[in-house]
């Protein structure tokens, strides 16, 4: 087994079909407007159970990165030293991800990102993955 | 203000020698547990016919029922029974909780055990959905929004706590690595410790390789196999037993998260409000400390909880850690067996080490790395990612 795809459930499925047609989609609450990540059947912020998924542009800066230098574990022993980071959407929504495209030495906390739709890790998923918006030139 | 004499204390303490990870371990670890209470108990100065109180975990012999289990099979009847799941602050978590009961008159001597062995790994087709601390059941959010993009495990989270560190404070790997050579003195010290033996230097530590970055291999602590027990007693029982007792004068607690990826700040570890809890409870300030057994899995975790129990400004951390002497004789004595980096993380039971030497170093009980007067001593425990933490203010009797 490479990898461990998604154990999606129903509440977050929207989120796993907006990324199927290339978009981002969020809950909000309708009651005190904050955004909702992960998906849930309430708001962590006040309690309320009325969201409503919103599109979402996921243009985002870079919040922290690494390098896993030695698998993270048996099952991602095939991905050699992938950049793992958490992104920073306008929204202040973090999302832990994978960058692609970026050696180390171009990556700096704030550095603004792109998403990446990726189809590549798990037959019928799309993951959001980023890189940097402006690419060092060649 | 809290009169030691009327807080619960530590009274006696039992540690196994750290053993190599490949090592198999003959007892099961429910004789380990037993193996630990006897041992505590005699360093103590007491029986099981005192006991009437049980913290544990690292049993796995079953998945739950723990305490009753252990009970059971010490054949003693407890009026408090806990199993706290805190990760790496379980054992510091165990006695602030034993504390509690006590101070309540729930219960007069409670065995706080942690056998260090590690659960039992699923093997062949199951054992590929074991990600360690990093749940893959359904329904958990880890299970579809981390661990599908390689976010699992200790490394890769610690090294983004770090990354963000470096940018938004100073950040120097010299310095860090200074904190694991001094530690390792400590460890050279402690004839116990998996690294006695070894000398290391800050070249070594940054010549070691990269894990994920900024993190070194030997910033990263070294799995062992062992095991730990302290006793926990108040009242009249404390006069009865055989050392300078450690009373838990101040403790505090508070988890954030279970994974930073979601916490509100990174960089602002729940350790901050349990300290603040302690410190008020003790009536103490960071200052009053004679020292420190901060729970150290990595050097980022140390460097960041030195500044968010306030023994340094935020921000300072790197400054701190360049400035001041962290060995048993220096002017700020941390980790001072070795800290899990120098004497090694029995799984579980690594919190339990820093307990130990922090009653030890109270009781004055440590020998060639003995703290000289010893009377106050702050432990942390930290589970997970920073995301389960407790802090203790131990101090010493008359
Ligand atoms: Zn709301």
């Amino acid at each position: 087994m490479q990898g461990a795809p998604p154990v999606v459930d129903e509440i977050s499925r929207p989120w796993w079909d907006a990324l199927s047609r290339h978009e981002v989609a969020m809950q909000r609450c309708s009651d005190c407007a904050s955004w909702v990540f992960y998906p849930r059947p309430f708001c962590p912020s006040c309690g309320g159970r009325s969201l409503t998924w919103t599109p979402v542009d996921a243009v985002a800066t870079l919040y922290s990165w690494t390098v896993a230098r030695v698998p993270v574990s048996k099952a991602f022993a095939h991905l050699e030293e992938p950049v793992l980071a958490i992104a920073e959407l306008a929204n202040g929504v973090r999302l832990p991800t994978v960058i692609q495209d970026a050696q180390p030495e171009q990556l700096s906390v704030g550095m603004a990102l792109k998403p990446v739709f990726d189809e590549t890790a798990y037959e019928g998923f799309t993951l959001l993955y980023f890189r940097p918006a402006q690419p060092e030139p060649a | 203000m809290r009169e030691p004499a009327q807080c619960a204390a530590i009274v006696g303490a039992a540690e196994y020698k750290p053993r190599r990870f490949s090592e198999e371990i003959a007892e099961s670890s429910l004789e380990q547990a037993a193996d630990l209470a006897l041992l505590a108990l005699d360093d103590a100065g007491l029986t099981l016919a005192d006991v009437d109180g049980i913290a544990v975990r690292g049993v796995y012999v079953s998945q739950q029922f723990l305490p009753a289990t252990l009970a059971e099979y010490l054949g003693v009847r407890i009026r408090f029974g806990d199993a706290p799941d805190l990760g790496g602050a379980t054992a510091a978590g165990m006695v602030w909780r034993s504390a509690s009961a006590i101070e309540r008159e729930l219960a007069s001597v409670v065995l706080c055990i942690y056998p260090g062995n590690f659960p039992p790994r699923r093997s062949g087709e199951e054992g590929w959905r074991d990600f360690g601390a990093s749940s893959y059941l359904p329904g958990s959010p880890q299970a579809q929004f981390e661990i599908p993009y390689g976010h699992l495990g200790q490394n890769v989270p610690y090294a983004l706590i770090a990354q963000r560190y470096a940018a938004m404070h100073e950040y120097d790997p010299r310095a860090m690595a200074r904190l694991v050579v001094h530690q390792r003195r400590n460890a050279n010290l402690n004839p116990d410790a998996i690294f006695h033996d070894k000398l290391l230097t800050e070249d070594d530590v940054l010549a070691s390789p990269m894990i994920a970055d900024p993190l070194h291999m030997l910033e990263i602590v070294r799995p062992v196999k062992g095991g730990a027990a302290v006793v926990v007693a108040g009242g009249d029982v404390v006069a009865r037993t055989r050392h300078r007792p450690a009373h838990i004068t101040g403790f505090g607690e508070a988890v954030a998260h279970k994974s930073p990826q979601w916490a509100d700040d990174m960089l602002d570890p729940p350790l901050r409000q349990a300290a603040a809890t302690a410190f008020a409870m003790a009536d103490l300030t960071p200052t009053d400390m004679d020292g420190a057994q901060i729970y150290d899995c990595y050097t980022i975790a140390v460097l960041m909880a030195l500044e968010a129990v306030g023994f340094c400004e935020k921000g300072s951390g790197t400054q701190f850690l360049r400035s001041r002497d962290f060995t048993h004789a220096g002017d700020f004595p941390l980790n001072t067996n070795g800290g899990q980096l120098g004497f090694g993380q029995a799984g579980g039971a690594g919190g339990m080490t820093h307990v130990v030497e922090g009653y030890r170093q109270v009781a004055g009980r440590c020998g060639p790395r003995q703290v000289d007067n010893c009377d106050t001593m702050f432990v942390s425990g930290n589970g997970g990612i920073m995301s389960e933490q407790v802090a203790l203010i131990l101090q010493g009797g008359p």
